[in-house]
């Protein structure tokens, strides 16, 4: 039985509780800072590398439109040096085996042979001196040498200090150092691989890393990439007169590396956007945590075959790709992990629709494609043709749908590229490309798991 | 004892409350901007690029919330004469439904017709541009009777092009609008944040975020070669860099045009550093080329860089200049003659500093 004064002491007693639960959990509010595209980030995402050049087993031929994409990456530290290992994820598929004709269709493939994605990766590592800015294609990369590294001084590198160390000592390479273990910071170091492939399409995510390729607390990288297209010439045959040159850019999705456990460190430790997906195995912590995943992208976009008012006819191509990510292979079930993304579109007189799509890896698809037949075929009754939405532009909102829980997390990223013709289905003749915009956060959290 | 029992539920009940307030699917909601942004919605959009020129510029707003918003418009002339900023300001409204997006193009604007071939809830009667006409919009969040409010509602973008099909003038680019998020009061991080409610809109980290006080910018040298195009033998291909900057902070209250100068300092892929001889004027609106010589004094050019890449940061050039805030357009032009541009929002340094500014509107007479 209660006496009068704990029935009276009873709501004091829940206020109490209540800020119990703050101590202990903390106020949520104004904690989630989310991923960005224009501050610098310690991880790195560009969802849209495509290259299809002349070269490789299926070259582009002269006369025919080549794509390549030219990426500029900066150190924004203008003290240190930074160390930044990257993956290609190769999204292409092939015919039969993983050195198979690349392909886009079964029909691509020779008859008995199914066009099937093998997801692979090709890393390289390279050290940027302080504030050094690079810039390479995607179809070359940069190497033997980074400007400024021992074998490419350039102009006039200028000298900069022995580190960890001497770091009063001027230096202009490594051996100016007498202190054993100290490096040089006015030499870059390694190079940037180009894709593996030609053609390629797939992404570029990059770490900021210490000298042993562990992840570090540190956010200068600052990363933006351009989608080129033009027409293969052979000289010294005269020119041909090309249809268009376009050029789309956008800027890599950052993500703020916030905290990091106490080493040791091991690569079976994912890289935790936000937090570890829930269905994470005992055991496992996270190596380093970075801002969460955007809970919802929001894209505003013309509807497709919509005629701007500048002239033409535009349609969007959107490159979705899961926010988690298992580089080495070594998550269960993660060779055919797929994102469900619900998707609601609203046109111009704020009526609603929705449609859905799955992603798994990477997925590349005009709009129009996302509930019709791949290809032109159906794609003026899709819910996304200016036809059937009846305005010129629209507002789709999307998000991953959380499945079974699971080590690897659903939230999504995506840019978008629109595409410019004079009349339906004629060439394109101009480009642009987004970033898209996003609220929220995915509270489950994603993880990454990469490997040295 | 039944007091030490009762006390016990009632703490317990409450570590339950808390736990569940805040673990629960509301917790996905609180995530405070407290920065500009260029890809999160916020309570004020601008767009530092907007021209009738040939190119036109579509520009694209969209509410992003589930109740019906409002917006109060500028369309800021920035171009010059004399070399005395013009200043003109022409404004609208603009009303919202939940979720719905909007455009127009800044050269026809948009009646409101429901008969016109524009389809779609007109949002309001938006204006058009005179021909020629270069500058920038800024669109500010505020209730029915125009009280500014910070529900952080507003997205957009503009797309700047020109289509006249094969052989003519083919060039299109975009880019997100400049989102300033209105700061929502927070007891824990901000106990004395929210809007006012009045028409000055002071951009401190407390009303709205405060201006980032530099800008970083990848860029590639002016008049050097695109290795993309120039891989496949379309060569020569050359590259140029339009900057369009406006200041951070106007005042459309006095019709008083904002001024700034920035310094721009640059380092090339050799990690030399240098920068321009003078500083970028920006008085009420800058846009030229990287390849100009008043300011940039040659310093873009890939002669005087000597690399094909380079990174900038412009900041204010005394303390008490406004900070900038703009886009890059880079025009690719190949050998065969063929072009296009292509658009950058440009970032800022995260957790950078910061400068106070704020942005008066006219209000209701």
């Amino acid at each position: 039985m209660l006496t009068r004064n704990a029935k009276g002491s009873t709501g004091w007693v829940v206020v109490l509780g209540l800020l119990a639960a703050v101590v202990l959990f903390g106020w949520p509010s104004g904690a989630a800072a989310q991923s960005s595209s224009d501050n610098p980030a310690g991880y790195v995402v560009l969802p849209k590398i495509v290259v299809h050049v002349t070269g490789g087993a299926q070259p582009v031929l002269p006369g025919q439109v080549a794509t390549d994409t030219l990426i500029q990456m900066t150190n924004t530290n203008a003290t240190n040096p930074i160390n930044v290992h990257c993956w290609w994820i190769n999204a292409n598929s092939h015919c039969g085996t993983s050195d198979g004709l690349i392909c886009d269709t079964n029909a691509d493939c020779p008859l008995g042979t199914n066009c099937l994605p093998f997801w692979s990766n090709t890393n390289f590592s390279l050290t940027l001196t302080p504030g050094q800015p690079i810039g390479f294609t995607a179809s070359l990369g940069l190497t033997p040498n980074l400007p400024c590294e021992s074998g490419f001084p350039g102009p006039g590198c200028p000298a900069g200090h022995c580190a960890p160390t001497s770091t009063g000592t001027s230096c202009f390479k490594d051996s100016d150092c007498m202190t054993a273990g100290d490096t040089c910071t006015a030499v870059s170091r390694g190079a940037a691989s180009g894709v593996p492939e030609n053609p390629f399409r797939g992404e570029l995510k990059c770490v900021e890393v210490d000298t042993n390729n562990n992840p570090i607390v540190a956010n200068d990288l600052k990363i933006e990439a351009t989608v080129i297209r033009t027409t293969v010439q052979a000289p010294p045959a005269p020119p041909v007169v090309g249809v268009a040159t376009t050029a789309a850019s956008y800027n890599a999705i950052g993500f703020q590396a916030l905290s990091q456990t106490a080493p040791p460190h091991t690569f079976a430790q994912p890289l935790c956007l936000g937090s570890l997906p829930p269905g994470t195995p005992g055991g496992v912590a996270c190596n380093t945590s970075y801002e969460p995943c955007p809970g919802v992208l929001i894209l505003d976009h013309f509807f497709e075959g919509a005629t701007p008012e500048f002239g033409g006819v535009v349609n969007t191509d959107l490159t979705l790709v899961p926010c988690s990510e298992d580089i080495p292979g070594t998550v269960p079930g993660s060779s055919n992990f797929q994102v469900t993304v619900q998707m609601l579109i609203y046109n111009e007189f704020e009526q609603r629709f929705s449609s859905s799509a799955r992603v798994q890896c990477y997925r590349a698809t005009s709009l129009s494609d996302i509930d019709t037949l791949p290809g032109p075929t159906g794609d003026s009754f899709s819910i996304f043709a200016a036809g059937v939405e009846g305005t010129l532009t629209g507002q789709t909102r999307m998000r991953g749908v959380t499945g079974a829980n699971g080590a690897l997390g659903y939230g999504i990223l995506g840019v978008a590229c629109e595409n410019f013709r004079e009349t339906p289905g004629g060439p394109i003749l101009a480009t642009d490309a987004f970033n898209i915009d996003h609220d929220l956060f995915n509270a489950n959290g994603d993880a990454v798991y990469i490997e040295p | 004892m039944s007091t030490v029992k009762g006390l016990r539920a009632g703490v317990t009940a409450g570590i339950l409350a808390g736990v569940a307030l805040m673990t629960g699917p509301f917790s996905a909601r609180v995530s405070a901007q407290t920065q500009f942004s260029t890809e999160v919605p916020g309570s004020i959009l601008i767009f530092p690029k907007v021209v009738n020129t040939t190119p036109d510029t579509i520009i694209q707003v969209t509410n992003t919330s589930n109740s019906q918003v409002y917006a109060h418009c500028f369309y800021v002339d920035g171009r010059s004469v004399n070399g005395q900023p013009l200043w003109t300001v022409t404004d609208f409204e603009l009303a919202l439904t939940r979720q719905q997006p909007t455009h127009w193009s800044a050269r026809d604007g948009r009646a409101v017709n429901p008969f016109d071939g524009t389809q779609g809830l007109d949002p309001g009667l938006v204006p058009p541009v005179s021909q020629g006409f270069s500058g920038f919009l800024v669109c500010v969040e505020t209730l029915s009777d125009g009280t500014p409010v910070n529900s952080n509602a507003l997205k957009g973008e503009a797309t700047v092009g020109v289509i006249e099909g094969p052989g003519g003038l083919n060039q299109v680019s975009k880019y997100n609008a400049i989102m300033i998020p209105g700061l929502q009061p927070d007891p824990m991080s901000c106990p004395g944040c929210g809007n006012n409610g009045d028409d000055i809109l002071k951009l401190d980290g407390v009303e709205y975020a405060a201006c980032p006080r530099d800008l970083l910018m990848n860029f590639q040298a002016e008049g050097s070669s695109d290795p993309a195009i120039d891989g496949v033998f379309n060569a020569p291909s050359i590259v140029s860099s339009n900057l369009t900057l406006v200041p951070c902070g106007m005042d459309f209250q006095n019709l008083i045009p904002s001024s700034t100068s920035l310094a721009v300092s640059i380092r090339n892929e050799f990690e030399i550093n240098s920068s321009t001889s003078s500083a970028i004027p920006v008085d009420c609106w800058f846009s030229g080329s990287l390849g100009q010589t008043v300011p940039f004094g040659g310093s873009f050019d890939v002669g005087t860089l000597q690399s094909d890449f380079g990174t900038s940061i412009l900041s204010p050039q005394a303390p008490s200049d406004l900070p900038g805030l703009g886009v890059i357009n880079v025009l690719r032009t190949a050998g065969d003659g063929t072009s296009d541009t292509a658009a950058s929002n440009l970032f800022w340094p995260a957790g950078g500093a910061t400068v106070d500014s704020e942005i008066r509107l006219p209000g209701v007479p």
